[in-house]
């Protein structure tokens, strides 16, 4: 049987970004079936959860949409986002060195002939004060272009140590 | 004679430009490391009216299986459920349990089953919501082969329409259970949901040693 999960490129800040640095995944092939960006990452912001943010194909437009659900210490509760949103979240790490961890599946990316779902689990980052939450998200993207960037926005910075990867799988 | 640390850098006309020795048949080259983690197989809805997916004969070489699937339906909806059925084609009795956690943006909520004829995983776009939107499954069986364990089967499903439908979207985390498999080893896998698959819904077996 054919392997896959294969890595495609990978991002750790040695030191905290600066100027809001992006990370940036370009020239992604479209030979894979599904791609799987795995995100380890803390904010230099200041203040609890900050928002980390993605965005495909450098696509600014109001194009997505999301729906979840959460944990945190005292509630369960859902929320989305729809028309007029130009951007959708990655992770929601605590403030300082408390990184959250997120694992956004880009389903069937290349496929030209469907708008693109992806489904994330996020676990927030962890202080004393702020226990984060943990959860899980569909989001949509509004294009049946097949994905070929993917654009990954700091609250802030992208603080040293933030590690991201991103694999593709084929299917056979 | 040269000496086994020498370079030697032949003539361009002989179409070489440098020659380097090497030790090993590697030649310089990285260690190769093949993943674990393969394709098993893949089924595409192609045509109308299918209104079942069966993996059969899975092999039993994996340590771990996971589905990865686009689904949509054609029920006259908003959306449909997505289910398994019938693990290992060991025929039909209401012996399946699940339970799962759902968001639709609005609201949150749970639900458990017992004594079923199949697990629900999540819920799928259907044929009254947003055009060319398919929902997304990954369903994980951990130790499939292990005969002194019950299987455990976990699913993240789910869809976004962007406001399209009341009473939609669905984002579902659930699991599920099957008396009747009890112990056994899964060697087959049927998904279904209440109306028919659309052409393009898409379900991928992998196996993870």
């Amino acid at each position: 049987m054919p392997s896959t999960y294969t890595p495609i490129a990978t991002y750790t800040f040695a030191s905290d970004g600066t100027g809001g640095a992006q990370v940036n995944f370009t020239s992604i092939p479209s030979t894979y079936t599904d791609l799987i960006l795995i995100a380890y990452t803390a904010d230099t912001y200041v203040g609890n959860n900050p928002n980390q943010l993605w965005r495909v194909n450098s696509d600014a437009g109001n194009n997505y949409s999301h729906t979840r659900f959460y944990g945190d210490s005292t509630n369960f509760a859902g929320s989305a986002q729809q028309t007029g949103v130009s951007y959708s979240y990655l992770a929601k790490p605590a403030e300082g060195s408390n990184f959250a961890n997120a694992t956004l599946h880009f389903m069937n990316y290349a496929n030209t002939a469907t708008n693109k779902t992806m489904l994330n689990r996020q676990s927030g980052g962890y202080t004393l004060a702020d226990m984060g939450d943990v959860s899980a998200w569909v989001h949509l993207w509004r294009s049946t272009a097949a994905i070929n960037s993917i654009n990954l926005f700091p609250q802030t910075n992208f603080k040293a140590g933030s590690t991201f990867t991103l694999y593709g799988v084929k299917s056979a | 004679m040269a000496s086994n640390n020498n370079i030697f850098k032949m003539s361009n006309a002989g179409g070489f430009k440098s020659l380097n020795r090497y030790y090993d048949m590697l030649a310089g080259n990285a260690v190769y490391v093949e993943t674990s983690y393969e394709s098993i197989a893949t089924q595409t809805v192609t045509g109308a009216g299918v209104t079942s997916v069966s993996f059969t004969s899975i092999p039993q070489t994996y340590t771990h299986l996971q589905i990865r699937a686009s689904i949509r339906s054609n029920n006259a909806a908003a959306y449909d459920v997505f289910y398994i059925y019938n693990l290992n084609n060991a025929g039909v009795s209401s012996q399946m349990a699940n339970h799962y956690v759902y968001g639709t943006g609005a609201s949150v909520g749970v639900n458990a089953y017992t004594a079923q004829f199949s697990a629900q995983m999540g819920f799928v776009p259907a044929a009254n919501t947003l055009a060319n939107n398919f929902g997304a499954g990954i369903v994980d069986i951990l130790d499939y082969t292990n005969t002194n364990k019950n299987k455990t089967l976990r699913g993240l499903v789910g869809y976004d329409d962007n406001g399209n439908t009341t009473g939609s979207p669905f984002i579902t985390f659930s699991s599920a259970y099957s008396a009747q498999l009890g112990t056994n080893a899964v060697t087959n896998l049927t998904f279904i949901i209440n109306n028919s698959f659309a052409i393009g819904t898409k379900f991928a077996l992998y196996g993870v040693k």
